[in-house]
């Protein structure tokens, strides 16, 4: 084969470093952070978010440029994609580190989280593995990329050593997650045996030939192969029925940590699952369709149903994440180019909104981890307006309400479905978003029309199960009715008892960047054209 | 050739039996001790190949090193709870873990026995790779593979160490501050 010969004598140029650039500008920065923690002193270590951001920075603005001017061809031995599909991958997981890096200062020293050096740097090279996975093509780097990103992610999860559910997180998402990639390993390699090749367009050119079509189709090597993958990307994307580890691990590790992997995996695993499945095993859609179309319903209806009974707002955004997989699932299931474009934009729109939310789950918190249920929530909207103003415009477009960016997301999904032949899944993606909108919609009912919590006395929060709780009522009325007024939090603190209620503080760099979530989820609403054609751009390359 | 066939399977019957050992032993040591055998055999399975350097560097590298400091590991860390186990909770999962198990393993032996297999691996272009070998040598086709088209998946392999490096000064250093 001369892909064979080829792979001895080749030799890169300085062409194939340019189109890896914002992964090379994103590695320096990661570097660089961890020289500059042995110069910082200990109460300074926002400095090195700082440098992370200017590294997400240059990266995103070498994105564009690539986007802008780039020739699209991939790189490194047709290793690595640099077309504007990966790009625009690249820009979302570069919106989702740099968000988890903005969130993080503030919350990581409340948490008693040490070592920051090592956190912020960690943060950087999970979101480059994600973006080698993103722009991978070649199985090799879909699975190398995958395992950069998720041994940065398993570190992240049990950052909080001294918390048992932190290092539960951890430990969990290590032991299911390296079981999974042993199932894609599996998978790729029996994918190479039945092909030859792990190269995917040389895959897809294989597969386009005859060789399978003659005879009695295709081996059975290569289904095995296909369920394989399947099974292993299915776990990394949460979809049901491989979604057991997400909400435990969602919840257990760091909330700035969550807000990132919860947007950054999804995209990277979905661009691989897209090129593998939409791409190089198209010729054989009618064989893997059935089985991925069975996990997107289950996706979408178990997520859902599931997301109902939570009270925990973290755990309750661990199961939406979930349901928002089997939508995403819809598009990769439908494999047209429509879709591949209704995906991008899911992802983008997914990514400001999710990443949002978790930011106020973030900041609501307490110091030891707790606190982000929806009772904490009640009455949110009498202390910080401005947060709950933030948090219902995130939920609300989680739930696909017209104006915001996440109405688009579902809306091009669910036309790219109808046109390419999957009327069900659109009717099922839109049944179960009636479902979803019931527990977004409970959470801001909870902040704008439920009393406050009773002050920090467990007993009465646990008892608390209806709310509101009537014990609660009167005390926390008079201070309630006082914020309103003045819209001040430090005279709400003044009527109360001193160990009482504490409204949820945030650090400058978490303000920003949800000001910079907001501002997408809406003006990305509002004004959409610009950026789904973006998308549909990205798409075509993809399938090229 | 009749030969070469009886060592394949003696070797096969000695790989699954050694990996069945690494999950059934309660003493961590005594699957340790399997897991090594597991491997070497593995090794003698890339011989077979004629894939002389990967399997040379099999047993340095699998074999030799890293199961060496799994085994210091084991031994130093858990020198009194030898056993795990006790009871096991979910005894159910053990019917259903084994019974999904052989549908697994019944799918892929049905997928090695139906013939593709043989028929698939004339397309995979093995002959180009004999080519080389012929050519260059074994080390040296290896060598010139990894370096040249391979040359990407090598590098961000460096990153993966990184991160691993990372790990073990992060956990690490925090599980003896809470010794202390």
């Amino acid at each position: 084969m001369i892909v064979a010969d080829s792979a001895f004598t080749y030799t890169p140029g300085a062409a194939d470093w340019v189109r890896i650039l914002p992964e090379l500008i994103l590695l320096g920065a990661a570097l660089i952070v961890l020289l500059a923690d042995l110069a910082t002193p200990a109460g300074r270590k926002g400095w090195l978010a700082l440098i992370g951001l200017l590294g997400v920075a240059g990266s995103a603005i070498a994105a564009a440029l690539l986007f802008a001017n780039g020739d699209g061809q991939s790189a490194f031995f047709g290793m690595i994609a640099a077309d504007k599909a990966a790009l625009f991958a690249d820009f979302v997981i570069l919106l989702s580190v740099g968000l988890g890096l903005l969130f993080s200062p503030g919350y990581v020293e409340r948490q008693g989280i040490t070592q920051l050096g090592e956190y912020y740097a960690l943060m950087l090279l999970a979101a480059l593995g994600m973006m080698f996975m993103a722009s991978a093509t070649n199985l090799m780097i879909i699975f190398v990329g995958l395992e950069v990103l998720s041994l940065a992610l398993y570190i992240l999860s049990a950052y909080i050593m001294s918390r048992s559910r932190s290092r539960e997180a951890g430990m969990k998402y290590f032991i299911l997650s390296s079981f999974a990639s042993g199932f894609l390993l599996y998978g790729m390699a029996l994918t190479y045996g039945a092909t030859g090749q792990t190269n995917l367009q040389a895959v897809r050119v294989f597969m386009a030939g005859n060789a399978f079509h003659s005879g009695t189709g295709f081996g059975p090597l290569l289904i095995a192969g296909l369920a394989l993958m399947a099974v292993g990307f299915c776990f990394k994307v949460s979809a049901v029925p491989f979604q057991a580890w997400t909400p435990d691990v969602y919840v257990g590790a760091p909330t700035s940590v969550t807000a990132f992997m919860s947007v950054g995996t999804k995209v990277a695993a979905f661009l691989a699952l897209a090129r593998v499945f939409d791409v190089a095993l198209l010729s054989v859609h009618a064989t893997w369709m059935p089985v991925l179309w069975a996990v997107a319903v289950l996706t979408m209806i178990g997520g859902n149903i599931m997301a109902v009974t939570q009270r925990d707002v973290k755990r309750m955004l661990a199961y939406s994440s979930i349901a928002n997989a089997g939508y995403m699932l819809i598009a990769v299931v439908t494999g047209t180019q429509d879709a591949l474009a209704a995906l991008l934009i899911y992802l983008a729109a997914y990514a400001a909104m999710n990443l949002g939310a978790f930011g106020v789950a973030l900041a609501v918190e307490r110091s030891d981890g707790t606190g982000a249920t929806l009772d904490d929530f009640a009455g949110l909207a009498r202390h910080r307006p401005a947060l709950s103003a933030a948090m219902s415009i995130f939920l609300l477009s989680l739930a696909g309400v017209p104006p915001l960016v996440g109405f688009w997301g579902k809306f091009y999904v669910f036309q790219a479905a109808i046109i390419g032949g999957h009327l069900e899944l659109a009717i099922i993606g839109v049944l179960t978003s009636v479902i979803g909108m019931f527990y977004y919609l409970r959470v801001v009912w909870a902040m704008y029309f439920q009393e406050p919590r009773a002050v920090g006395i467990p007993a009465v929060s646990t008892l608390s199960v209806e709310p509101p709780a009537p014990a609660a009522a009167p005390a926390s009325a008079s201070g309630g009715g006082a914020a309103v007024l003045v819209a001040e939090p430090a005279v709400v603190a003044a009527p109360a008892p001193q160990e009482a209620y504490q409204p949820p503080v945030l650090a400058p760099g978490a303000w920003l960047g949800l000001a910079f979530a907001v501002a997408l989820t809406v003006v990305l609403g509002i004004l959409p054209s610009g950026f789904v054609d973006l998308a549909i751009q990205a798409a075509h390359t993809i399938l090229r | 050739m009749l030969l070469h066939q009886i060592a394949f399977y003696v070797l096969a019957a000695v790989a699954i039996a050694s990996a069945l050992g690494v999950i059934s032993f309660r003493s961590a040591v005594y699957s340790m001790l399997s897991l090594i055998v597991n491997l070497m055999s593995l090794a003698f399975f890339f011989l077979m190949l004629q894939a002389i350097f990967i399997g040379t560097i099999q047993v340095l590298i699998y074999a030799g090193a890293v199961m060496v400091l799994f085994l210091f590991v084991v031994t130093m860390l858990a020198p009194d709870t030898e056993s795990v186990g006790g009871r096991n909770p979910l005894r159910w999962q053990w019917g259903a873990g084994i019974g999904l198990g052989i549908i697994l393993a019944g799918g892929l032996i049905l997928a090695v026995v139906n013939g593709s297999l043989a028929r698939d691996a004339h397309a995979v272009g093995a002959d180009g790779l004999a080519r080389q070998v012929a050519l260059h040598g074994n080390v040296e086709a290896f060598g010139l593979a990894l370096f040249h088209g391979f040359s990407f998946p090598f590098e961000i392999t460096s990153v993966l160490l990184v991160i691993a490096v990372l790990g073990a000064v992060v956990l690490g250093r925090r599980i003896l501050g809470r010794e202390e």
